[in-house]
């Protein structure tokens, strides 16, 4: 192999690889809230090591996980970190290097307007856990539940999964969500039995399109 | 900045420094320490009723609300706390978290105007809820730090928040929940003509103390 030649095949060695990091592991070409809702169940208590970890502040990571699963796809990936709401992707400098990502695929606040700009989902409701026993009728699995705590702005989110009785608290029935930070399963959507502020807590829900 | 207070550390360790700040004081001639130590008490006090507000003031407070001595681990708050059903009961619970609100936060602050408009909005939510409440408030306060330089300050604090109650299920039967969190707050303060007002909050969850 002459030197020009191995240099057009280390270049094209190296387009492969980094195609090979900014493409999405499971693109598709409709959204499948089903898909997201069993990978939310498959790793809603441990993570997924295709997918760079964040111990402690992981919700947003998780779900974006989930809506990956799903087959929403990479929006703007870069090999580099990003804040703009345009953007959504987790990257991974090939083969070993450093993660990459956008703000909205790991936090809550990001994600939210990530959606307003895309079109990817759109607000069906906000809910107050005081006013709604039950909760989001009109959620289905794979959509995104936003949580506001006491007025701070959207500090937390989880993925609808089921509509049912919560297997953890019995007395509770409604949509239910997986989550990280902390881990959960099939938890009512009011994050009620967990959640001291629920008086002042609203939950935004998108519905993905 | 003066650094007032660093917990955790022993009462008696506490009572001795501030009886010997108090004795330099006033052998020469000197009220600052002791305005600093009223200070602090000020300002351990408006964070704890801070920090207590989005629990207590969207229900209709029937009992103690804040304890005198916001120091002491465990005795911060312990109020009973209902839910206001009648047009009388949500009229006055409104107007009790707006005048608590004012007597916590800086006037005219962003911050007042946005807790006013999240409690008024939970007010309206929990009438008609069918929610029985027992009890809400925070407990097992630590403060870690009292830092004043005069016109602003910040309190870095812990402690537990908790609310008790009953819901009624749509099916009729009922369904207790007593949640509790382990929080982490970092409250800022601005010195105004009317003494110390609360200017922000920043209040999380511990590290696995999350819903």
């Amino acid at each position: 192999m002459t030197s020009l030649s191995k240099t057009l095949a280390g270049a094209i060695g190296g387009f492969v690889l980094v195609s090979a990091a900014l493409c999405p592991a499971h693109a598709a070409l409709a959204y499948n809230g089903s898909a997201a809702a069993a990978y939310a169940d498959q790793w809603w208590n441990s993570y997924n090591p295709s997918y760079a970890q964040m111990p402690g502040d992981d919700c947003t990571n998780f779900v974006s996980q989930a809506l990956n699963a799903g087959g929403d796809v990479w929006a703007g990936a870069q090999l580099a970190n990003s804040a703009n709401d345009s953007y959504w992707y987790m990257t991974k400098q090939p083969p070993l290097g450093p993660w990459y990502w956008s703000n909205s695929f790991t936090t809550a606040g990001d994600l939210y307007t990530f959606f307003g700009n895309s079109g990817r989902a759109g607000l069906v409701g906000i809910y107050y856990p005081p006013a709604n026993y039950q909760g989001s009728d009109n959620a289905s699995p794979g959509d995104v539940l936003f949580y506001e705590w006491t007025g701070d702005g959207i500090e937390h989110s989880a993925i609808q999964v089921a509509y049912g009785q919560d297997p953890t608290n019995s007395g509770w029935y409604g949509s239910l969500v997986d989550q990280h930070s902390s881990p959960r399963y099939h938890e009512i959507w009011s994050l009620k039995p967990t959640n001291s502020y629920w008086a002042t807590t609203y939950i935004l829900v998108e519905h993905h399109n | 900045m003066s650094r007032l207070r660093r917990l955790p550390r022993k009462r008696a360790i506490v009572l001795a420094a501030v009886a010997g700040i108090a004795t330099v004081g006033m052998l020469i001639g000197h009220r600052g320490s002791v305005t600093a130590q009223s200070d602090q008490q000020v300002l351990e006090q408006l964070a704890i009723q801070a920090e207590v507000a989005p629990l207590t003031l969207p229900f209709e407070v029937l009992g103690n609300t804040f304890a005198t001595d916001g120091t002491v681990a465990g005795t911060a708050s312990s109020p009973n706390v209902a839910v206001a059903t009648s047009d009388a009961g949500v009229q006055a619970t409104q107007a009790q978290a707006s005048s608590a609100l004012q007597s916590i936060y800086a006037p005219g602050s962003p911050e007042l105007a946005a807790r006013q408009d999240t409690i008024s909005r939970a007010i309206n939510a929990l009438r008609g809820s069918g929610t029985h409440m027992i009890a809400a408030g925070i407990r097992n306060v630590a403060f870690q730090s009292v830092i004043s330089n005069g016109s602003s300050a910040t309190v870095t604090m812990t402690f537990t928040s908790y609310s008790i109650g009953v819901d009624t299920a749509p099916d009729g039967h009922a369904e207790p929940f007593s949640p509790q969190n382990n929080m982490i707050a970092v409250v800022t303060f601005v010195n105004t003509n009317s003494g110390w007002r609360v200017s922000s909050t920043q209040t999380n969850f511990a590290p696995g103390s999350e819903p």
